[in-house]
């Protein structure tokens, strides 16, 4: 089961000719920005190919071995999306500036019959479906990190499903779908219309209901899904109606068109803020809906359900970022010095705190979880809301005129999209290298006691559970300091990943708090509480599984990764430890937010960003940004030690890089809060906060009986419409059936009927 | 008639469909046999007779012959379409971008036809690999291969016909060209003769479509004593110049649309239609479905908007062609709902398209359309008629496939074909949606370019002064109805086409033997199906589009 | 000399005796007597035409679809063959196992 093929590089020859294919189609004049269409067409047209061939070639030799049952031609087109936003990242980061593909393809154009008030008009080829790319800093930035991170993951499924049993002959449906789910986030990021955007953003909700419910034999799984499409279908309700709304006021939903000139509308009406702001909520709750916030924010957890690449790809890399992208696309509407609509501040408000109210309720409920995959969920839920929580500052200081501190806002909470999908995305698979080999341990041990090879071989064990773990960090050297590096920069330690962006969004929405708005208070200060409570369930959750002694037997049977596995981690590993490289040497926070709105912020590099991390101007400033270190690199870690922390078992040695860690929470490793965990509040964090209690409780009293009354009214009403048509229609199909008597004669007499009546009906007309 | 070179290469698709033809005789009878000179002991191989080679005799060689000239002939006249001169040869044909655009898609249709039968029809009940011995053996791929340059042959024929008839401009001729290829599709029908159906569904064909064309050459007759001439010039002066509508005139072209009524099979003088095409074979089938019917509409098209076009004086045909429109897509759709017989429901859909298309034609004739709305409204048709052959085609390639297995009498023939053959399935599938006009195929495009053109058309004079959307709708042209018809009609439609698909995916199959292999087949479904699906939307369909509209611009 | 009137009045009456053959009579045979009828008619129709424009084309039509008529003759009696030879009837009301 577990004999490691590390001599399988040779797979990867199919790889070739799709990293050939970009470079070739540079060479053959396509234009840069041209090669967006290649990196969606690529997965999408690959995702019919794996689904057919997986279908035909089921169990075949050579497709299992040669072509990890369809996952070596997935990764071969991502390969090409991966290559294709390379280049047209490099190729903007030269150029500096918007890039909008001049021709978009059009497909169909539409008369618009539209009411001006005293009649109706038609509006010939007034609008078109037509789809292009977009490409300008935010577009770039998330297209880096949905190529690179899909082909990742996707490189790291290779490893992680196609050793499962589970999974034989079926991994083809999960390599289509996870293309397909790819293409659905690339496009959305290229989009060059709202409309297409809404598209694909669908398109990745109904990929993500797949996934998730890739189990679906498992109850559990099953409802999980079931429960992400539905919540994230609320938002999107919203999310639709914001786009009529926003076609209303703009006559298109275009970004060249909506973003010209957002304060005037169509006929160059001005755009009301009073008309604006509602749309513009309207999709802030499809975002929420999406991006797993308050209160929408219950489905996240139970999408753990899916395979772990899937929890990778969904929760860190792409869907819940979605989100975020839609909410950094409003910054146009409210940036009062270009363009912006007047009054608009209410929206950065309400983003900002249903942001801060996420992030603590969701940095407390992960306090309690002993599942190590929801523990990642409910950090990505609280990461996440840092970042609407950055967007919302960022959208209210704009709005007020405070471009500057605006964009250094936005440019940090896009930063920090960046840093946590990295992270994450390295988390989960780290993670989801710690619950596979923990599976096989569990599995190897049970088939030596000669269990037999049933697939659930223990109900009572947990290979996702935390508390069977311990003492890994001997077993996997790799994973432990990715894993560590991983938590490092979410939970912020100074000049670590997620650090630089952290600090950024917490220090101006404290300015914004205290300088402007009063009302941002209550966001700012939960994002230094959280900001400390991060700090502890993340240390938590890394002593817990690495540090002791191995509270299981499986966990003691632990082996290293395989390649697939490790490649990923140690890419993403590197690239985690080196942001602020990446800070200072690419000027990254400049890029994000500057390039389009031309206002320099020129020195935003690495000097300035550890200025406003360690010596900022105001005081009141400089003490939050120290709180907040102390709270998140001190208090919050150490306190975790004190309760999990411990030594590895005798005679285990861990690698040096993580050793060190382990021996200082061995020192601190004082408390036993065993009295703690029983008490009312963790038992209602552990019920997370009886969101879903409360949610239950809600549809059982309002929605389910008026889905009982719909499904009266359906399976009487319109059903017996339905069946009267269906009845009719067949009936009638039976009568004029009747006519065709299959009699030539009476073929004729029809025929001459026929005749006569259009004789009657051409002289008759005439005459 | 003796064309110049200048004139043979304008004719270059018609060349290699009579050189196909000159093959297909030739090639099966080549063989050893040798002359003796007289008073002489001296023999000379003469290669014609004698005991015929092992490739001549082959009972796929004529097939071959016919796809690769009908393929030839196909791309020669796509490479025609932009360069056509509107060259005029012996006073009756002028090479249009027009005419060659339907040529190609006649030619395309036999060709999928052709290739699609050589894996068909064996001679006797007993089979080649059935044979005794080395002779009878011998005798029987003789038998077969006769049997096959007979079908191929016609199929030519047919091709020959339409593709002249497309490019004539002159009524007589174009009636005579119309005849050289129904006749040979009326011996198609019953080309299989050894069941008790082929030679009825033969008859039937025969009898019905004769007398159509009999009534139509009636019909041209009356408009020769109207206007004394048949070219389309002279006609199409004379039908100016009417201040009323001549009786003599409005008879004539009433006849001649009953005429290419059956041709497009509109009701009601489609009732033949659906006993052809259960009675012969599904290839067959689909080129009464595909190619017959864009002949009879362009002939149509030729006739209602070439010279009887309407002017200030007369619209006469239209109110005919509108009700006759929404009669035979209401009787196609219905009775396809429950036809159990796949290559019925069929014919029934293709009964309903037909409806579909000559709703757009009573458009045209309705006098609303300024020139704009009549190009949109021509491409619709056109474009309709063009992808028509892919998916249309492309079911009734399916349903080769299985009567290739011996199946596909019934419509539960269909049951888990997915299981049995998840490619051949879901390409089945796609045909089935483009049908229906489900986006993003090109069943859609083109209907949604119909209803497109039809609502331009009729709504453009009533809406800028209505004032809300009640008094707009009532401001509206009665033909506007015909757009609701076409979507009403679409919706029940998909009644049947979905039912197909539910068959094929969620039913038990009742064999799970897999389908005949007939890899060229195969082939061809495959193509139709990614054709189906790019024709209907990014630059493939943008590319044919321009085609139609360089075609329509030169009719 | 006849005037093209009455040619032509002549054809209609043909064309009509050979319309309502075609589906009062059920033998095959005659049907296709009848469809020659009706394309008779219309020769007439092309003689009286070519009697009242002078010019050749009406001739050269009426000998053209002589010739159609004849091909049409040749393969309907082919047709009809088969049809006897499976089924044993030419009667157009018998032969009715395609239907619906």
């Amino acid at each position: 089961m577990n004999e490691q093929k590390n001599q399988e590089w040779n797979l990867l020859v199919p790889l070739a000719p799709a990293i050939a294919l970009v470079p070739v189609l540079v060479v053959m004049g396509v234009e840069p920005i041209d090669l967006g269409f290649a990196a969606i067409a690529a997965p999408l047209a690959m995702f019919p190919v794996v689904l057919l061939i997986g279908q035909i070639w089921n169990g075949n030799e050579k497709w299992v071995s040669r072509f990890k049952e369809g996952g070596i031609l997935a990764l071969s087109a991502l390969s090409v999306s991966l290559i294709a936003g390379l280049w047209m990242v490099l190729d903007f980061l030269g150029a500096g500036e918007k890039k909008v593909h001049g021709d978009p393809l059009t497909w169909l154009d539409f008369d618009v019959l539209r009411y001006d008030g005293t009649q109706w008009n038609i509006d010939a080829g007034f609008t078109n479906i037509s789809f292009g790319i977009w490409l300008d800093p935010i577009s770039a930035m998330l297209l880096f990190v949905a190529t690179f991170l899909c082909f990742l993951i996707c490189w790291f499924a290779i490893g992680y499903m196609t050793t499962d049993d589970i999974n034989s002959n079926r991994n083809h449906r999960f390599f289509a779908e996870f293309i397909l789910f790819s293409m659905g986030m690339f496009g959305m990021v290229l989009a060059d219309s709202f409309l297409w955007l809404f598209i694909f953003w669908e398109i990745m909700g109904l990929c993500s209901y797949l996934l998730i419910g890739f189990y679906y034999w498992k109850e559990s799984a099953a409802a999980a899904a079931k429960k992400a499409f539905m919540t994230t279908r609320v938002g999107d309700v919203f999310l639709m109606v914001g786009l009529l709304m926003l076609y209303d006021i703009y006559g298109s939903l275009d970004f060249a068109v909506v973003f010209d000139n957002p304060s005037t509308g169509v006929g160059e009406a001005p755009v009301k803020a009073s008309e604006l702001q509602p749309a513009l909520l309207m999709l802030f709750i499809g975002c929420v809906g999406k991006s797993a916030q308050f209160p929408l924010h219950v489905w996240l957890p139970d999408a753990m359900e899916g395979p772990t690449p899937v929890s990778a790809l969904i929760h860190a890399a792409t869907m819940v970022n979605a989100g975020l992208y839609l909410v950094a696309r409003m910054v146009p509407f409210v940036d009062v010095d270009y363009y912006g609509v007047m009054g608009m501040e209410d929206l950065g408000i309400i983003i900002a705190w249903v942001g801060g109210i996420t992030a603590f309720m969701a940095a407390s409920i992960a306090f309690v979880q002993n599942d190590i995959k929801k523990v990642l969920a409910y950090s990505t839920m609280s990461q996440l809301a840092y970042i609407f929580l950055g967007l919302g500052s960022a959208l209210y200081l704009m709005s007020t005129g405070h471009r500057y501190e605006g964009l250094f806002v936005l440019g940090g909470a896009l930063f920090h999209l960046f840093n946590h999908a990295m992270a994450k995305g390295m988390l989960f698979m780290a993670s989801g290298s710690v619950i596979h080999e923990m599976h096989h341990a569990h599995h190897e041990l049970h088939h030596h006691d000669g269990h037999g090879q049933h697939d659930d071989h223990d109900e009572h064990f947990d290979a996702q559970d935390m508390r069977n773990m311990g003492g890994l960090a001997s077993k996997m050297p790799v994973t432990s300091i990715a894993m560590m590096l991983g938590s490092m920069s979410i939970i912020g330690i100074p000049l670590i990943g997620g650090f630089w962006s952290k600090e950024a969004i917490i220090a101006e929405t404290w300015l914004g708090a205290l300088e402007y708005e009063p009302l941002l208070l209550g966001p700012a200060i939960l994002a230094v509480l959280t900001a400390g409570m991060t700090g502890f369930y993340m240390s938590r959750m890394w002593m817990m599984t690495f540090a002791g002694e191995p509270k299981h037997n499986a966990a003691s049977h632990v082996h290293e990764e395989t390649l697939w596995i490790k490649t990923p981690l140690i890419t993403l590993s590197i690239v985690t430890a080196t942001t602020g490289a990446l800070l200072a040497f690419f000027h990254i926070g400049e890029f994000l937010s500057s390039k389009d709105y031309s206002m320099g912020l020129d020195d935003l590099d690495v000097t300035k960003a550890l200025q406003i991390a360690f010596l900022p101007e105001k005081r009141t400033l400089m003490a939050v940004g120290y709180v907040t270190i102390a709270l998140s690199t001190f208090v919050g870690p150490i306190i975790a030690m004190k309760v999990h922390g411990g030594s590895l078992k005798e005679g285990q040695e861990a690698n040096v890089a993580v050793s060190w860690l382990v021996s200082l929470s061995a020192a601190f490793k004082t408390i036993d809060v065993s009295g703690m965990a029983n008490s009312s509040l963790s038992d209602s964090l552990r019920k997370r906060l009886h969101f879903d209690d409360l949610y239950d409780w809600g549809i059982s009293k309002t929605i389910a009986p008026m889905a009982k009354f719909s499904a009266w009214f359906d399976a009487n009403v319109i059903d017996g419409i339905v069946k009267l048509v269906e009845r009719t229609s067949i009936q009638g199909s039976h009568w004029i059936r009747t006519y065709t008597t299959g009699s030539t004669r009476d073929y004729i007499l029809m025929a001459a009927v026929g005749a006569l009546s259009i004789f009657i009906l051409i002289m008759g007309v005439t005459i | 008639m003796i064309l110049s070179s200048s004139e043979a290469a304008a004719m270059a698709p018609e060349m290699a469909i009579m050189a196909g033809i000159l093959f297909a005789i030739l090639v099966p009878n080549l063989g050893d046999a040798k002359a003796r000179i007289p008073l002489t002991s001296f023999k000379f191989p003469i290669l014609w007779g004698g005991t015929r080679f092992e490739i001549t005799s082959d009972p796929r060689a004529p097939g071959i012959i016919s796809t690769v000239s009908l393929a030839v002939a196909c791309i020669l006249s796509l490479y025609a379409i932009e360069s056509s001169d509107g060259k005029t040869i012996s006073g009756v044909m002028e090479i249009t971008g027009f005419g060659r655009f339907m040529s190609m898609v006649f030619t395309a249709a036999l060709a999928i036809t052709a290739a699609a039968s050589i894996y068909r029809i064996p001679s006797t009940k007993i089979t080649v690999d059935d044979a005794k011995d080395a002779d009878e053996r011998t005798t029987l791929s003789l038998m077969d291969n006769r049997r096959q340059v007979d079908l191929h042959i016609l199929l030519m024929m047919v091709a020959l016909g339409m593709s002249l008839m497309a490019l004539s401009t002159n009524l007589f001729f174009l009636i005579v060209c119309l005849e050289l290829a129904s006749m040979a599709s009326y011996v198609l029908v019953g080309f299989h003769k050894e069941s008790r159906i082929g030679g009825e569904a033969g008859v039937k064909y025969f009898i019905v479509g004769s007398i159509a064309s009999a009534t139509g050459i009636y019909g041209m007759s009356l408009l020769y004593l109207w206007a004394g001439s048949l070219d389309f010039a002279g006609l199409s002066a004379s039908w100016a110049a009417m201040d009323t509508l001549d009786p003599l005139a409005g008879i004539g072209v009433g006849l001649m649309l009953v005429a290419f009524g059956f041709k497009v099979s509109a009701a009601p003088f489609h009732l033949a239609a659906p006993d052809a095409y259960s009675g012969t074979n599904a290839p067959i089938a689909g080129m009464l479905a595909t190619a017959s019917k864009a002949m009879g509409f362009v002939a149509m098209m030729r006739v209602l908007v070439g010279f009887a076009a309407p002017n200030e004086a007369v619209t006469a045909w239209a109110p005919a062609l509108g009700v006759l429109a929404i009669i035979t897509m209401t009787w196609g759709n219905l009775a396809a709902l429950s036809s159990e017989n796949p290559k019925r429901m069929l014919a029934y859909s293709s009964v309903a398209h037909a409806g579909y298309m000559l709703a757009a034609l009573a458009a045209l004739g309705s006098g609303l359309a300024d020139s704009n709305t009549q190009d949109l409204l021509q491409m619709a048709i056109v474009f309709h008629l063009s992808v028509l052959v892919l998916f249309k085609m492309g079911a009734f390639l399916v349903l080769t496939l299985l009567e290739i297995e011996g199946t596909g009498k019934s419509i539960s023939d269909m049951n888990g074909l997915a299981r049995r053959d998840p490619i051949v399935a879901s390409s089945m599938f796609v045909f089935m949606l483009s049908l229906a006009g489900i986006p993003p195929l090109s069943g859609f495009l083109s209907k949604f370019l119909m209803i497109n053109g039809l609502v331009t058309t009729t709504t453009d004079t009533g809406a800028a002064t209505a004032a809300n959307a009640m008094s707009w709708l009532q401001s509206v042209d009665p033909y506007f109805l015909l757009a609701l018809a076409i979507v009403l009609n679409s919706a029940l439609s998909l009644f049947y086409y979905l039912r197909i698909g539910l068959l094929m995916f969620f039913e038990e199959p009742v064999t799970d033997s897999p389908l005949p292999k007939a890899p060229l087949l195969r082939v061809a479904i495959l193509v139709s199906m990614v054709l189906t699906v790019l024709f209907g939307l990014g630059p493939a369909s943008e590319w044919l589009l321009s085609l139609v509209e360089t075609a329509i611009s030169t009719f | 000399m006849i005037d093209p009137s009455w040619v032509s009045g002549l054809a209609a009456i043909l064309f009509g005796i050979g319309l309502i053959g075609t589906f009062s009579r059920k033998n095959g045979i005659v049907v296709l007597m009848c469809i020659e009828l009706m394309l008779n008619a219309a020769n007439l129709n092309f003689v009286a035409g070519a009697l009242n424009t002078g010019g050749v084309e009406g001739w050269v039509y009426t000998a053209v679809a002589i010739a159609i008529a004849a091909a049409e003759v040749a393969i309907g009696l082919a047709i009809l063959l088969s049809l006897y030879s499976t089924q044993e009837t030419i009667s157009l009301d018998e032969a009715v196992m395609l239907k619906n």
